[in-house]
């Protein structure tokens, strides 16, 4: 082929061209750390890559939300724990020691006052609060669970629930959800209600009156059963919780691994292929200059 | 014959070998000039005379100085040219589109999407908390304005190609005529036989231009004069020229004709190639491609938030509601046209659907348990809805200037009220106790206020609870639903995943094939260029030969000379 000047001055220009381009886009690469500079770089990792950014954003926002409800959660378990612990059993260990005829009056009128405080603590268990709202309360946790009626002398007459039947529901990914509360009437009046047993207990005690004593026992029985059913029922919530969040840690960090494999440089071949290509770079430089040094003019 | 005869052989020789240096001076002087091509001469003993039984030679005569040229090749070249053209003109744009769409970024479509949904998570964790509610109004602002900004973006880019196809359309113009110009100079010049080579090389020039800004078919007729066509349509004939228009008056950008004839005709999808063909391939495809893309977008987002948001309560149950949205007209049916509601046609009017209100008297409790069902009629217009809302114990509705306004009656025993179970959509087309106002990318825009947000539901039996957070919930599930979205059942993450993807694959292609483009021109380029580009080398080789002819003329002119004196001092 006959060569001109102007097809060496060009094949020069558009082998250095091509060369300081992908020199720059290496360069590039290599100072952001970032592989994908464009979507046209890569238009199927692009896509996925902004995928897993929003999926990332989802799981931080269930993780927010498993953290959110497990403190309503544990609130609720330790309310129902100390109702069951400290109230019930009592009740029932008063009831039981009372039924005996040994004991006279004046002892069941100080079980009575017993009984009647932990009256007052059940109901007030029962208005927990948490974050400032009601937890007993259905959706209505701006209002108390629990309003006491009391008569004159200040005792305890009737406990009426004023929340509603409302349950509450944490997002724990794209198609799960969990009820994250009980009603009050749920936890406190289920099978046997709680305060009417305790204000019969109260009130049988305080009548001196072994067969109506004798007759909460199976109420109190009763409690406990619902009250246990319903704590285990919270507590393997709190424990879902926990796996939940565990999983989107794994999840997070894997996906976080796979962003990072489509969008981020592999600083080793990256600089690889910059410095062959710098090499290459001057190979170029130096046979331009090579080629221009062949001239026929410098010999007349 | 003779000694003159010498004389005579000399001074041909002498003249032509000076001319054969000018050429290949011409040829130096030009070697680095765009679109010239090598020139050389051809020359030819002159006619012999007759000396008695021979023939003797009369010297040299310089036949003619042609141009190396190759027109197959030339065309080739220009035919590839208009498709680099075009290629170059996208690959321009979809370059600054892909940093408009750069979701590489954390201030992604899909990750502000996202963050959206999750806002609507923290509502529904603590629906009483004013921290959330504004929480998710400012990620929702945030959200509208990169949607609009994108948008905006994209009308802006169409612009700007629309102004550099009138610069292109400009240029042709202008090119076509000195094309026409120069076929006239070349036909005058070319009278006497010779080959106007340098105007023919301008000539080639300009073609080579335009085909990079326009597909163009050309060919040479008899007379030396070249014919142009764009689109099919004849632009040079002859000494004529005829001019490509624009024509924005439609709204749309077309290219248009009209050559000799009286009117002009639309010939922009004809328009094949070049940086004009590319930049009507932006205006056409790509770029109302992306508003589109955005448009379904915000539309099916304002849709559906609104469809749920509508049906819920916020802290408080509302005293009044205006809708967002105007009915052009309030007699017409809501699901028609003709009401000019942009949603109309998601309204269910088939008579099977209905909405609920609930009235709540000044202590919060309901007028009616379980609220009042109001069931849209087939056909149902504005004012027949405002009547029937109006028939609601405890509630006024009128339509005022194509908005309708629902209020409670204090005076039918009214304070405040709230909406539930719509099946008939109507509420979210109106704009009723919505979330969004707008209807598309460029109007999307954020109408709630923090209390209002609704992240409650109203209960069976009217009444609803400040911590209830099922409707924020529901809101929060349509980031995993697949919905209709610009035709097609898909998430919000996945339709913005495409707006991206389409964009990066396109501007990929284009990438491509406009590397592979250029290097087949290089190739291309490097072979005409072999035969017609001048050759330095070459060139002083030939000056020594026509050199060292011209000093041997010289030389001869001299012995002739002698030969002259020789005669004359002859005694």
């Amino acid at each position: 082929m006959r060569v001109t000047e102007s097809i060496i001055y060009r094949g020069i220009n558009s082998n250095l061209g091509r060369l300081n381009s992908d020199i720059q886009q290496l360069n590039q690469q290599i100072s952001s750390g970032k592989r994908l500079l464009l979507p046209s770089d890569d238009p199927v990792g692009a896509v996925s890559a902004q995928a897993i950014r929003g999926r990332l954003t989802a799981m931080d926002q269930q993780k927010r939300n498993c953290e959110a409800w497990k403190g309503w959660l544990q609130s609720t378990e330790s309310a129902m724990t100390e109702t069951q612990d400290e109230v019930i059993i009592r009740a029932r260990e008063l009831a039981t020691q009372m039924n005996n005829s040994t004991y006279s009056a004046s002892q069941r009128t100080m079980a009575a006052e017993e009984v009647n405080n932990l009256l007052e603590e059940a109901v007030s268990l029962g208005n927990t609060q948490y974050g400032g709202r009601y937890i007993f309360s259905g959706f209505r946790d701006d209002t108390k669970a629990f309003e006491a009626t009391r008569n004159g002398t200040g005792d305890i007459t009737a406990v009426t629930y004023q929340g509603d039947d409302g349950h509450h529901e944490l997002k724990l990914g794209p198609s799960a959800k969990m009820e994250s509360s009980l009603t009050g009437q749920e936890a406190f009046q289920g099978s046997a209600d709680v305060f009417a047993t305790l204000i019969n207990l109260r009130d049988a005690l305080r009548a001196n009156d072994p067969t109506a004593i004798a007759g909460t026992m199976a109420d109190l029985q009763n409690c406990t059963a619902n009250f246990s059913a319903k704590v285990a029922d919270v507590g393997s919530k709190v424990n879902r919780l926990d796996l939940r969040v565990s999983i989107v840690a794994d999840t997070k960090l894997a996906d976080t691994d796979r962003l990072s494999e489509i969008e981020d440089t592999d600083m080793i071949e990256a600089i690889t292929a910059l410095q062959a290509k710098q090499l290459n770079y001057q190979a170029a430089l130096q046979a331009a200059s090579t080629t221009q040094q062949l001239n026929l003019a410098s010999y007349l | 014959m003779g000694v003159g005869a010498v004389l005579d052989i000399t001074q041909t020789a002498l003249l032509t070998q000076r001319a054969a240096l000018e050429v290949t001076g011409h040829n130096i002087a030009n070697a680095e000039t765009e679109g010239y091509s090598r020139q050389s001469v051809s020359l030819s003993p002159r006619q012999s005379l007759p000396l008695g039984r021979v023939l003797l030679g009369t010297g040299v005569q310089l036949d003619q100085v042609q141009r190396a040229y190759n027109a197959f090749a030339s065309m080739n070249i220009d035919r590839k040219t208009s498709t680099l053209g075009d290629l170059s003109a996208r690959d321009e744009y979809l370059g600054i589109l892909q940093s408009v769409f750069n979701e590489t970024e954390d201030g992604g479509l899909e990750n502000q999407l996202s963050a959206f949904w999750a806002g609507w998570q923290d509502v529904a964790n603590n629906p009483g908390g004013t921290a959330e509610r504004l929480a998710v109004v400012q990620h929702a602002e945030e959200l509208v304005s990169l949607i609009g900004a994108r948008r905006d973006q994209v009308v802006s880019l169409e612009s700007e190609v629309k102004s550099r196809v009138t610069q292109e359309v400009d240029s042709v113009n202008d090119m076509l005529s000195q094309v026409a110009t120069l076929n006239n100079e070349i036909v005058g010049m070319e009278a006497g036989g010779a080959s106007a080579n340098d105007l023919r090389d301008q000539r080639d020039l300009l073609l080579h231009k335009i085909s990079e800004s326009v597909g163009v078919n050309y060919f040479e007729q008899p007379n030396g004069q070249t014919t142009v066509f764009i689109a099919g349509r004849l632009m040079v004939d002859g000494g004529n020229s005829y001019e490509l228009d624009t024509d924005s008056s439609g709204g749309q950008l077309s290219i248009t004709w009209h050559g000799s004839l009286p009117t002009s005709e639309d010939i922009s999808s004809q328009i094949d190639g070049g940086k004009l063909g590319g930049y009507l391939t932006m205006l056409q495809d790509t770029l109302p491609g992306c508003v589109t893309g955005l448009d379904d977008l915000a539309s099916s987002l304002v849709f559906e938030v609104n469809s749920v948001h509508s049906q819920g309560v916020g802290k408080t149950a509302l005293t009044s509601a205006t809708m967002t949205e105007i009915a052009d007209d309030p007699t017409a049916a809501m699901s028609a046209a003709a009401s000019g509601l942009d949603f109309h046609d998601r309204i269910d009017d088939s008579g099977a659907a209905s909405l609920k209100v609930h009235v709540y008297d000044a202590g919060g409790t309901p007028l009616v348990a379980g609220g009042s069902t109001i069931t849209i009629t087939a056909g149902m217009t504005l004012n027949q809805l405002a009547t029937a809302i109006d028939g609601v114990n405890g509630l006024s509705a009128s339509v005022t200037n194509g908005r309708l306004t629902v209020s409670a009656a204090a005076g039918e025993g009214g304070a405040s009220f709230a909406f539930s179970d719509d099946s008939s959509h109507v509420l979210a087309a109106l704009g009723i106790n919505t979330f969004f106002s707008g209807h598309d990318a460029g109007t999307i825009a954020v109408s709630a206020t923090a209390d209002n947000v609704t992240a409650s539901q109203v209960q069976a039996d009217s009444t609803f609870g400040l911590g209830d957070g099922r409707n924020a919930l529901a809101i929060a599930d349509l980031a995993d639903s697949r919905l209709s979205i610009g035709g097609t059942t898909q998430t919000f993450g996945e339709a913005a995943g495409e707006l991206l993807g389409d964009i990066g694959v396109e501007a990929a292609s284009v990438g491509r094939q406009k590397g592979f483009q250029e290097q087949m021109i290089d190739q291309l380029v490097a072979r005409r260029d072999s035969q017609t580009g001048v050759s330095l080398d070459e060139e002083l080789s030939n000056m020594l030969k026509f050199q060292h002819a011209y000093t041997a003329a010289a030389k001869l002119l001299t012995v002739a000379d002698d030969m002259l004196k020789t005669l004359v001092e002859m005694r």
